[in-house]
């Protein structure tokens, strides 16, 4: 890898598993409010909100640690372009319908419009899938 | 012999994500044990159990209810009061709740001496962790209702559980 991939890889990295790491953090501590802001979106019933709510943030702490460390980086960016790919369908989905809500992306009250939140995401996206086509696969015996 | 990569990437996304799901599942267990409170089966109750006396609470906190609960107390005369705004209230609340805003409550404290001073009230709002319940039924016990209780999982939980609902204005 030459050493401008290696410094877009980096900052891939860094921008990536910040947010994650930010974002799952900041809703972690108030499961019941971040799954009012899932209800918000009208998708799923009661107790899986309150599943979705309790475990989502804690995968983004993992996966946006990893990312960030560098660690098993493959594996943890594809967990990340799928919750990426899936949370712009659901926000497409919610502007199509024209809900008028927070995106919920940094817990209750986070402030952001969906179109916002649906921007930022698709940036998201192309960051991580740039990352995972600049990590080189691991090999067989790593 | 080896996994491919990709096999092996695939595996290692699902553990990741397995690890992330088991540590929220820890970490709030609590939570997900409340919200999995379900009714005793036929089999096994034939009839419902008796409502057992409760001491008044000392705190709001100690005065939450789950849906069972709530169904049971409902069941044996406890009145519910909905601290949602008048319009949310009109489009669906439980079977004969009392529409009483928190923010009325506030403005006008002379309402709450009208409401029945021999029944549990049970107080509930939009659920998911809405503060409004909690906060209406702190006023209620500094009004000298002894007994008040906060339903936590609210008007969601109950329209999930396809109990029934009422619409309109008292």
């Amino acid at each position: 890898m030459n050493r401008r991939s290696e410094t877009v890889l980096f900052l891939c990295r860094l921008l990536v598993g910040g947010c994650f790491l930010y974002a799952g953090a900041a809703k972690a501590f108030d499961p019941r409010a971040f799954a009012g802001e899932i209800a918000a979106y009208r998708l799923f019933p009661h107790l899986f909100n309150l599943l979705i709510a309790a475990t989502l943030p804690w995968i983004e702490i993992v996966t946006g640690a990893l990312v960030l460390g560098g660690r098993k980086l493959l594996p943890a960016a594809w967990v990340l372009v799928v919750l990426e790919a899936l949370f712009a369908v659901i926000l497409l989905s919610a502007i199509v319908r024209g809900l008028n809500i927070d995106c919920g992306c940094l817990g209750a009250g986070g402030g952001r419009s969906l179109p916002e939140a649906l921007l930022g995401d698709l940036v998201l996206l192309g960051l991580t899938v740039t990352l995972c086509r600049l990590q080189p696969l691991p090999r067989d015996d790593d | 012999m080896n996994c491919p990569p990709p096999r092996r990437i695939v595996s290692e996304a699902l553990a990741i994500v397995a690890l992330g799901a088991a540590l929220g599942l820890a970490f709030n267990y609590r939570m997900i044990l409340e919200s999995l409170d379900l009714p005793a089966t036929p089999a096994l109750s034939r009839t419902p159990p008796p409502v057992a006396p409760s001491p008044a609470p000392t705190s709001v906190a100690a005065a939450t209810l789950t849906l069972n609960a709530v169904r049971d107390l409902l069941a044996a005369g406890a009145l519910p009061i909905d601290a949602r705004p008048r319009s949310v209230y009109a489009e669906g609340h439980l079977p004969a709740a009392y529409s009483l805003p928190l923010e009325e409550a506030h403005a006008a404290p002379q309402r709450l001496p009208q409401l029945p001073g021999n029944r549990t009230l049970i107080v509930y709002c939009g659920g998911y962790g809405c503060s409004d319940a909690a906060d209406l039924a702190l006023l209620l016990i500094q009004a000298g209702y002894r007994e008040v209780r906060v339903f936590t999982g609210g008007y969601p939980e109950w329209v999930d559980a396809a109990l029934p609902v009422e619409t309109g204005t008292p």
